[in-house]
């Protein structure tokens, strides 16, 4: 069973590869390393939101 | 087909496979068992360090090496996992291609190997002992503060992250999680155990199973 801080991080992985696939940005890992940001963003954009298993 | 023989356990060197929980002391155990043996110290595939660089910063082979690691992790962890891409599947293999490589290549030298994996695809190898290395939270951010030379805000924001995140990429790579105590021969609290006495036990050790080191 997986606690919420690991759907926060693992949530962050999905909104972190749909910014790149619709950017085409590179990926660093300080962005891996702060969901915190990536699901802020995540949470406001509706697309990626339907991605997540939480509201942020 | 060759005729080279292949070499008896007795011919091969040692190795110790590490991992840590954040701030354990791997890498000062690691150097000084290392050291102790005469053999190489092979260090995590991405350093904390390296691991915080910015995305600017990132070189061809690093950003080669995220893009796949990231695709493999959010189809592993996102909501279509049940799917197989066969994109993400090429991705996986060579990605665990790549650590089965490296991993072989260090093995072959012997020493200490840091993470990589190592404690499962080295699982079955003669000579080789695995530890895990856990320790109290506060202690593991005193410690990684004072190695590493970085402010307890630093140590904790990499602490609530990093040995995760490695153990996620363990996860989507191998189907492993690298914190279950079973894979391990010697599991260690460095907060209780001074970090030179038990890296001098783990070369006894090694060494009480490879006599001539």
């Amino acid at each position: 069973m997986t606690s919420y801080q690991d759907d926060r991080r693992r949530d962050s992985y999905v909104a972190l590869h749909a910014w790149h696939e619709r950017t085409g940005e590179p990926i660093g890992w300080e962005q891996l390393l702060d969901p915190e940001v990536v699901l802020r963003w995540a949470s406001a954009d509706p697309e990626v939101s339907l991605l997540l298993r939480h509201r942020y | 087909m060759s005729q080279t023989p292949l070499p008896a356990a007795t011919d091969l060197p040692p190795v110790v496979t590490i991992f840590e929980s954040y701030g354990a002391g791997a890498s000062r155990v690691g150097h000084r068992v290392a050291g102790a043996l005469g053999l190489p110290l092979h260090r995590q595939a991405f350093s904390s360090a390296a691991i915080e660089g910015d995305a600017a910063g990132v070189h061809a082979e690093e950003a080669h090496f995220l893009h796949r690691m990231l695709a493999v992790l959010a189809a592993t962890f996102g909501p279509e996992r049940a799917t197989v891409d066969p994109v993400i599947a090429q991705y996986r293999q060579e990605l665990v291609a790549e650590n089965r490589r490296q991993v072989a290549a260090a093995a072959s030298a012997g020493g200490v190997i840091l993470g990589r994996n190592a404690a499962l695809l080295l699982a079955d190898r003669p000579r080789t002992l695995h530890v895990l290395l856990t320790g109290d939270p506060q202690a593991c951010i005193e410690r990684a503060m004072a190695d590493d030379g970085i402010t307890r805000e630093h140590a904790e924001r990499r602490q609530a992250h990093e040995e995760h995140i490695r153990a996620d990429m363990a996860i989507a790579l191998h189907g492993w999680d690298p914190r279950d105590r079973a894979h391990y021969d010697l599991v260690a609290n460095t907060s209780r155990v001074p970090l030179d006495p038990l890296a001098d036990a783990i070369v006894a050790s090694v060494r009480a199973a490879a006599p001539h080191r």
